[in-house]
């Protein structure tokens, strides 16, 4: 159940690629422990939204707030937000020259500046917990699909941070593989995480979040639980989008 | 995580005679059949290949074996070819550096795990191609000689050891049966034993060297080769070997032994540089009284600072006083009138303490952080107190080595400097900052735009007007450095090859972890970017290699200037170019060729972790 403290505030975020705007100034906060699915059709500036909150995009207007830190060109600023904030890719983007558990170390290494054997503890616990404790050893290239994103999962994890992000986590998953990472997933979910997931995965809406959020064009659409969503949404594109897809 | 279960047995509705397991035609004739006449042009074209190959060796080695030629140019010429005119009494300079490298690779090898294990299936089939190409080449000796009505002697030997290495390993491989195609023999055993042999050959094997007989005629005498060299070479290979030995005990026993080994390279080059070219006479009492108390000053003290500076309390205050010291360092290079030696020892510290926090995390980090300080201070001293110190030798040793070592000294002191020269001009063009990308891109485009020779000219000619008078920079010195900034800027281009096939994906993951810049860069980026581009950079290396030899424009003698002016010139070698040129076409061969397999095996090694 979602806290009472607000850990992700958004006030009027704007965003601009050249002279297409993608994002038409969005307001959002999320509280601590809360899981916000945001779902909407391609293009639609969600990606864009979520990679704005560990400054992966760079929004021109507008507030945004974690954890009590503003976003700004400091560079001290992003790379504390960035410490707090996990994120996991749709195309996992583990790094390939790395074992797994260098993959996970690194981070807590380099960044939280734990010793090598604390690191590695950290990393052979959270594979434990991703349920791939046999494949420390291997190189990424080696692993399947559904065991690179729960490394990715992993690694982000080793960070310790309060906020995940999730971009289209399963979007680039053979269908057989989708289950093993929405499973760890929603285990996280179950453990207190405040997670944003981007997906087009309908049932992990339904069962795990506490808010679910449609853009379109940019902008936040329409907000509301799950349930108040898939029963009775009240926005024409809202409708449309989910006939669409359902 | 649970398993499906499937039916063990499925019906296919196929007989079980189809299903049958049964071993793939296989064997010389089907190989051959396959791949030499799979078709009537492929048959065609495999015939006429093979003859005019066998007509091109045995014209080759006809030539070869000729009576007119004078191999004994080359022989007897070994130590202008090796070293010049190095005098006689300072050879010893020579050895202590070849050894001190011996030693060093030796250490090297064994700590870095260099070299696998090779399966006896393998290995047969290596010793069959050359006893097949031993074999054959003996062949058509003999049959040169029986047509010249000469006796042949080595070749049957030649020809006996070809077939042995053709037919006993591959007996030994088929007793062991599958046992075989374990890898199970270590490389670098191989090459020890290699070495040995090599050492017994020089002990045993002779040559011809022209004589006069009891009667006085003038008639071939044979005479063991190498005969002042053998010592020395036994002592400097054993002495290698022994390292090997000594790196595999200590490897994991001793921590740190990484930084020991890589500032001891770092090291050996300004050491091997000065012993050879300078002998400088040392002032010892300055050593203690200047150098000792600055390095330790700046080891402890500096050290000190940086342990502050690495710290998370220190903060932005760290970064500030660093980057305050760099331009204070900086500054003073212009302004204030101290010792050189202070001046860069004060921009280095301002260097490693803006370097500090990205580095000094953990506290095994941190240690080797300030390991690497207190021997990069170290490094600096040493320079330092080398290049002040007058020379020693009562000769210019720049003008005296020539050769095989010269070639050797400009090609290692190339690489080894103009590999980080080239990966920061790399970083620098594809870095986001505008005047440094810039600058980097004039910088190569410029070098890349002039030839090689025009820059070794340059380096020889032009160089002393830019420099103030009485500063004499060596010959050797301008050479190494023409060809070190020209190499920069092609190895530059390569890397950035490299840069440019890395994904976003990867820059976007390192962000996302919060790892800063220069963390990023050099943890997740260059590490695939080189890895990327090792045939080119092997490619560059090797061109390196040989380019070197374009220094005979500026008065130095390389190994090629030697063999094409020299021995010809000599009285009784008068006008016999050819030998020479073969032998050196030879050596290059060998050196080059080994680089490219080293550079495959290195490939394979790193390519574990490919996508």
């Amino acid at each position: 159940m979602p806290g009472d403290k607000d850990i992700i505030v958004c006030q009027g975020v704007k965003k601009w690629f050249g002279d297409f705007q993608a994002l038409h100034g969005v307001d959002l906060s999320v509280k601590e422990q809360e899981v916000v699915v945001i779902i909407g059709p391609s293009g639609s500036g969600k990606s864009t939204f979520i990679r704005c909150i560990n400054r992966l995009e760079v929004h021109q207007e507008g507030t945004i707030q974690v954890d009590g830190i503003e976003l700004t060109n400091d560079l001290r600023n992003i790379e504390a937000i960035r410490s707090e904030v996990g994120m996991v890719f749709q195309s996992f983007n583990l790094f390939p020259h790395l074992t797994v558990l260098d993959n996970i170390t690194l981070g807590p290494i380099w960044v939280r500046k734990h010793s090598r054997t604390e690191a590695e503890e950290i990393g052979r616990r959270l594979l434990d917990r991703v349920g791939i404790p046999e494949q420390a050893d291997k190189y990424p290239g080696q692993l399947s699909g559904g065991q690179q994103q729960r490394v990715a999962i992993a690694r982000a994890l080793a960070m310790e941070p309060k906020v995940m992000l999730f971009d289209e986590p399963t979007s680039a998953l053979d269908p057989e593989m989708v289950k093993e990472v929405l499973d760890t997933m929603k285990e996280l979910a179950s453990s207190g995480m405040t997670m944003l997931v981007v997906t087009h995965e309908m049932g992990f809406a339904r069962e795990v979040a506490d808010r679910v959020l449609f853009f379109d064009y940019g902008s936040l659409v329409e907000e509301g639980t799950p349930e108040h969503f898939f029963t009775t949404p009240q926005h024409d594109r809202t409708k449309l989008f989910l006939s669409q897809i359902l | 995580m649970e398993q499906k279960q499937y039916p063990v047995s499925i019906d296919l509705g196929i007989p079980e005679s189809a299903a049958a397991p049964e071993p793939p035609p296989s064997g010389p004739w089907v190989w051959m059949r396959t791949n030499l006449f799979s078709s009537p042009f492929n048959s065609v074209l495999s015939v006429v290949t093979v003859a005019l190959l066998a007509a091109v060796v045995h014209g080759v080695i006809g030539w070869a074996i000729d009576e007119g030629r004078l191999w004994r140019a080359v022989g007897q010429n070994s130590r202008l070819l090796m070293v010049q005119a190095y005098p006689v009494e300072h050879f010893w300079r020579v050895w202590v550096s070849v050894g001190s490298v011996a030693v060093l690779a030796g250490l090297s090898f064994a700590y870095f795990r260099v070299g696998s294990k090779i399966a006896w299936r393998d290995l047969s089939r290596i010793s069959m191609a050359f006893g097949a190409v031993l074999s054959l080449v003996s062949l058509s000796t003999m049959f040169h000689f029986l047509a010249a009505d000469r006796t042949p002697r080595l070749t049957i030997l030649a020809l006996v050891v070809g077939l042995i290495l053709i037919f006993v390993p591959r007996m030994y491989t088929a007793r062991l049966g599958d046992a075989a195609k374990e890898p199970t023999i270590p490389t670098m055993g191989l090459v020890a034993l290699g070495l040995l042999v090599l050492i017994g050959l020089i002990w045993i094997a002779q040559a011809p060297v022209p004589g006069v007989s009891e009667e006085g005629f003038n008639i071939d005498v044979w005479e063991p080769i190498a005969t002042s060299t053998k010592l020395p070479w036994t002592v400097v290979i054993l002495s290698g070997i022994a390292a090997f030995g000594i790196g595999t005990v200590l490897r994991d026993r001793v921590e740190g032994l990484r930084q020991v080994l890589i500032s001891a390279w770092v090291l050996s080059a300004p050491i091997i540089y000065m012993i050879l070219f300078r002998g400088p006479d040392i002032d010892w009492p300055e050593v203690l009284t200047l150098d000792l108390p600055v390095w330790l000053g700046f080891s402890v003290l500096g050290g000190l600072f940086l342990r502050w500076a690495a710290d998370d309390k220190s903060g932005e205050l760290g970064r500030f006083l660093s980057g305050a010291i760099f331009v204070v360092g900086l500054a003073s290079l212009l302004f204030i009138d101290t010792l050189m030696l202070f001046k860069v020892s004060t921009i280095a510290l301002g260097t490693f303490g803006m370097l500090a926090p990205t580095f000094g995390g953990s506290p095994a980090a941190r240690r080797q952080f300030l390991i690497g300080w207190a021997s990069s201070m170290l490094v600096i001293v040493v320079i330092f107190r080398m290049a002040d110190s007058a020379s020693a030798l009562g000769f210019r040793g720049s003008n005296f080595l020539g050769g095989l070592a010269l070639t050797f000294a400009l090609a290692i002191f190339g690489i080894a400097l103009s590999f980080p020269l080239g990966v920061v001009l790399a970083l620098g063009r594809t870095s986001t900052m505008p005047i440094l990308r810039t600058v980097c891109t004039f910088y190569i485009e410029l070098v890349r735009s002039v030839p090689l020779i025009t820059w070794l000219f340059a380096s020889a000619n032009l160089f002393q007007l830019f420099i103030p008078g009485g500063l004499e920079v060596d010959n050797v010195v301008r050479a190494i450095g023409a060809i070190t900034l020209f190499s920069a800027a092609y190895l530059a281009e390569n890397v950035r090859g490299g840069l440019q096939s890395i994904g976003k994906g990867q820059y976007e993951a390192a962000d996302a972890l919060g790892m800063s810049v220069v963390q990023k860069t050099s943890f997740i980026i260059l590490p695939q970017a080189l890895k990327a581009v090792i045939p080119a950079l092997v490619g560059q290396v090797i061109s390196l290699f040989k380019d070197t030899s374009l220094v005979a424009i500026i008065g130095l003698f390389d190994l090629l200037l030697i063999a094409k002016n020299v021995i010809p010139g000599q009285s009784q070698f008068l006008g016999s170019f050819m030998e020479a040129i073969v032998a050196v076409a030879v050596i290059y061969w060998v050196f080059t060729f080994a680089f490219s397999r080293a550079s495959l095996r290195l490939e394979k090694r790193l390519g574990l972790g490919t996508r």
